[in-house]
């Protein structure tokens, strides 16, 4: 089922529809949302609030980019105000390394705190960069879907992408060749 | 939606010295590639059932409508849009002819700004200024106002009249200062 068939078909009463579109895209809403706040609950929290908020939403979804580009925009920007709470709490407690089992518990926690490193330098870039950066790295999408999702032409997005990538480099420690 | 892994290609004049920012984001993502829990679709399904059947929006069901393939709603745009630029075009017409004529006589006239003229510094040094004279001798010969303008080398008086005569070759001319100094 296409997008607009899908969109109908919720529109019109069919559960079972969205819940093919939960489906289809929950890896990769889970995934951003993880990729952004360290930890798998949160994530799971944050992705379930962003379906919710998706089907809420779903009547002013206009059908000029692709629908799960519209549910990861969603998603990135709950799940950053989510991290920006956190920061206003002050609940930021070391995260566990993810995808690794080091055995050396130094080399695990090396690994852990490279991964907090790089995800608060993604999220301490301005827009439009760290939407660009977190759509392409972070939610795996193609610079034409980040386009369509967007509404911005490709050439723009691939602009955002480097000047990204160039103020993202200090940020990770990354010096300047000469 | 496909799912699309970084390519370095994707951007262009991407420089070396990025390759360490982006091994780092390339990791980072490799490392986070996780799933969530076997429950998390119901879950959500859980959570959709208490809400109502969403509507379609307003705006979205004009866009749906209008630019849906093989609609007559893409010539209905069209017209539409051109429609309303013609109507702009005639309202602006109107527009013009409501406003009154333009009074010329009730015109601002333009002012004159006068700009002072910078005041000379005080100098202890005047120099001389030529003074017009009804005297017949400044206009008579040549030679006389050629001897008149050699004074004004010497600081004597350029004026050939009498008036000046306690500043005759002094040198510094007819500041009373000067000469009283």
């Amino acid at each position: 089922m296409d997008d607009t068939g899908l969109v109908a078909a919720v529109l019109g009463g069919d559960r079972d529809a969205f819940r093919q579109f939960v489906e289809r895209e929950q890896v990769t809403v889970y995934r951003v949302c993880l990729r952004i706040l360290g930890r798998p609950h949160d994530a799971e929290d944050v992705a379930q609030e962003s379906f919710l908020m998706a089907y809420r939403a779903l009547g002013s979804y206009r059908g000029d980019g692709p629908l799960g580009g519209w549910l990861m925009r969603i998603a990135t920007r709950q799940a950053y105000r989510r991290l920006g709470q956190r920061r206003e709490l002050n609940e930021l407690p070391p995260e566990l390394p993810m995808g690794r089992t080091d055995a050396d518990p130094v080399a695990s926690t090396l690994a852990g705190e490279r991964q907090r490193e790089v995800r608060l330098a993604v999220a301490a870039l301005t827009e439009p960069y760290r939407e660009v950066i977190t759509l392409r790295f972070f939610g795996e999408l193609s610079l034409e879907e980040i386009a369509a999702t967007t509404r911005r032409p490709v050439n723009t997005v691939k602009t955002h992408l480097r000047r990204g990538l160039a103020r993202l480099r200090p940020l990770l420690g990354h010096e300047a060749m000469a | 939606m496909t799912r699309r892994p970084f390519d370095r290609g994707d951007p262009d004049d991407l420089g070396p010295d990025l390759d360490a920012t982006l091994a780092d984001l390339e990791r980072y993502a490799a490392d986070s590639a996780d799933y969530p829990t076997p429950a998390f679709v119901d879950r959500v399904m859980e959570a959709v059932d208490q809400q109502p059947t969403p509507r379609r929006g307003v705006i979205a069901a004009w866009l749906a409508s209008v630019t849906a393939p093989g609609s007559l709603g893409r010539l209905a745009l069209l017209a539409a849009t051109a429609a309303v630029a013609i109507l702009a075009v005639v309202a602006l017409g109107q527009l013009g002819n409501l406003l009154p004529p333009p009074n010329l006589a009730n015109s601002p006239q333009p002012t004159r700004i006068v700009s002072p003229s910078p005041e000379p510094s005080p100098s202890l040094t005047p120099s001389p200024t030529p003074r017009e004279t009804n005297s017949p001798r400044a206009s008579e010969s040549a030679s006389e106002s050629s001897h008149a303008s050699d004074g004004a080398d010497t600081g004597d008086s350029v004026q050939p009249s009498d008036h000046h005569d306690g500043a005759d070759g002094d040198g510094e001319d007819a500041g009373p200062t000067s000469s009283e100094d």
